[in-house]
């Protein structure tokens, strides 16, 4: 895989991770709000 | 305080400035070594660091207050930051590191010219020196009230200390300090949270602190209505703190020197890109400490107001019997709550999250709200300059309370490192913006490398000394801490403005960008004098206004025959 291709996929994991957070903490408020 | 709380604090902080000037003693031969850590800095450091520099004492005082009065809504104000963080990697770091700057200004000067330049480092030296100011001084006035020490000595010894190691070593004693103050904070924040549980009634899990902590209506963390209202929600966190992050991280030296000291792009990207994954849940954590504080004083005494000083003030007035008999129904109030707290945990315990228990509980906790504002009231009729809202005071009040000894002084460690982590990246970014953009910029024949590392440690303790006497002078000034902020929304969108042109748009040459920044500053100044916005919205609105003004301007104003594409 080209350097460039692995940088563009470390960007994408960023942004996914934090929308994870956002759905787990979403779920959180559901589960206890 | 304990001896023990005093000893473990005091070699805390020594240690942290002992090791900083040990690693770094004799590395500062030039000024790349001084001011970039001679490009030596591998991905993590700089993720911690950059971590460290953000998160000050403030972080750690305030943001528990915060969870525990209005819930865990505020960590959706750094929902924008990993995508600042992917914007910066992609456009800000390559060209930083392509045209091998010191500061991002001086890059200002390579794309369009002196004055424009000049003008972004006179905005952020303007911000940053009282903003510096601050970071000494608001943990120190919160500390020196609570635990009665001198606030001129406290000021002058946190001063000092990032002084000592920040001018013996630059950016590699700034960044191999933080990495340890980001441990000594991450293993104090952990160890309070575990012991918050720990302090709960025995029957209690972590599920049932939180179902306790959602019935009180602490557990609103995502809101996604479009309410203008309403200060935090996904949409202002998305936006608002994008643009925010994106003028902090990518034009406050304070932040970029702490990357441009990576040993290449890819290092000093994968920093920034630590920060993108870790500060939503860091944020998260501590706001929990703040939900789990709450809990646990739904079970404990808890004061009307946690703010010692209007606790005095009050006691002072007339208005003493009034206060005494709200903090009768409190007492009344919260051991009502504690018998319906307990009575919820026990039907939980059956599985069966009792509803009716729940509205009471939400019925409760508005009363105790309706308390605490009337209390409130009471103490800006005592004390008209007061400052009524406690939530700085709440986390404090809770170590100094009820934890053990030993922990008391890790936790002060911890603030106090918080506090000197983010002074010394100040210190650093304002002592080589003036060395670079405008000392070494104005000499008329070029000096020694030596010459330049003097005059950068010059400045550094110049700096230094005006942080120092600013937080000394700091309690002449009402609502110090506002004013900075409010400073900081003011400059930032102009700067901010600057950059993006300077990256995205060619077109827009030297004197446009210039006089569309002033014209930009000018109309936010008025906007400000009007407070028809949040402050919070001044930073986009700059950076909007820098992009459209100078659009304009070089559009029909300074049309030029040749177009750069």
């Amino acid at each position: 895989m080209n350097e460039n291709k692995m940088w563009k996929k470390n960007y994408t994991w960023v942004i996914v991770a934090n929308a994870i957070y956002i759905v787990f903490y979403f779920i959180i408020m559901q589960i206890f709000s | 305080m304990q001896k023990i709380d005093w000893i473990v604090l005091v070699i805390t902080l020594l240690f942290i400035v002992i090791y900083g000037v040990w690693k770094t003693k004799g590395s500062t031969k030039n000024v790349e070594d001084y001011i970039l850590g001679n490009n030596e800095t591998p991905w993590w450091t700089i993720g911690l660091s950059v971590m460290a520099t953000q998160a000050s004492a403030i972080t750690f005082l305030s943001t528990p207050g915060q969870a525990y009065h209005d819930g865990m809504g505020f960590v959706q104000f750094y929902f924008g930051l990993p995508i600042a963080m992917v914007v910066i990697c992609i456009t800000f770091i390559p060209i930083y590191h392509k045209l091998k700057v010191f500061t991002a200004y001086e890059y200002l000067e390579q794309r369009f010219d002196l004055k424009t330049r000049s003008l972004a480092a006179i905005l952020f030296l303007v911000q940053r020196g009282l903003g510096t100011g601050i970071t000494i001084y608001a943990p120190s006035i919160i500390l020196s009230s609570i635990l009665g020490w001198n606030l001129t000595h406290l000021n002058i010894i946190i001063g000092t200390l990032v002084i000592i190691y920040t001018f013996s070593g630059g950016t590699k004693a700034v960044n191999v300090t933080q990495k340890y103050q980001m441990f000594v904070i991450m293993f104090g924040m952990f160890v309070t949270f575990f012991l918050i549980l720990h302090l709960l009634p025995n029957d209690m899990t972590f599920g049932n602190a939180l179902h306790i902590a959602g019935a009180n209506d602490k557990m609103n963390i995502v809101d996604f209505s479009f309410d203008p209202e309403t200060r935090y929600t996904f949409w202002s966190g998305i936006t608002g703190g994008f643009f925010l992050a994106l003028s902090y991280f990518g034009t406050d030296q304070s932040q970029v020197g702490r990357y441009l000291s990576g040993k290449s792009v890819r290092e000093s990207q994968m920093g920034l890109i630590m920060n993108g994954f870790l500060k939503v849940p860091m944020q998260f954590f501590i706001l929990l400490i703040g939900v789990m504080v709450f809990v646990f004083f739904q079970f404990n005494p808890v004061p009307l107001n946690f703010n010692p000083n209007n606790k005095i003030a009050i006691e002072k007035s007339i208005y003493k019997t009034e206060y005494h008999q709200l903090e009768k129904q409190l007492v009344n109030l919260s051991e009502e709550k504690t018998e319906f707290n307990l009575l919820y945990i026990d039907h939980l315990n059956q599985n069966y999250d009792n509803p009716i228990l729940r509205r009471k509980l939400i019925a409760l906790s508005n009363k105790e709200n309706d308390l605490r504002d009337q209390a409130k009231e009471l103490i800006s009729k005592a004390d008209d300059k007061a400052e009524t809202n406690d939530k700085d005071y709440v986390f404090i009040n809770f170590i100094l309370n009820y934890l053990p000894k030993g922990l008391i002084g890790l936790l002060l460690a911890v603030i106090l490192s918080a506090a000197m982590s983010s002074t010394a990246s100040g210190l650093t970014a304002l002592a080589s913006t003036t060395a670079i953009d405008i000392y070494k910029r104005n000499l008329k024949s070029p000096k020694s490398e030596k010459h330049y590392v003097n005059a950068t440690k010059l400045f550094t303790v110049f700096w230094g000394i005006i942080a120092i006497l600013f937080a000394c002078v700091g309690t002449l000034f009402e609502n110090l801490i506002q004013l900075v902020n409010i400073v900081g929304s003011v400059f930032y969108g102009t700067v901010l403005g600057i950059f993006l042109v300077g990256f995205y748009i060619k077109y827009i040459r030297a004197k446009a960008i210039f006089w569309g920044a002033i014209g930009s500053q000018i109309t936010i100044f008025y906007i400000f004098y009007l407070d028809i916005v949040s402050f919070l919205w001044l930073n986009f609105i700059g950076a909007v206004l820098t992009i459209l003004v100078s659009l304009f301007l070089q559009t029909f104003i300074f049309r030029s025959k040749k177009i750069r594409i």
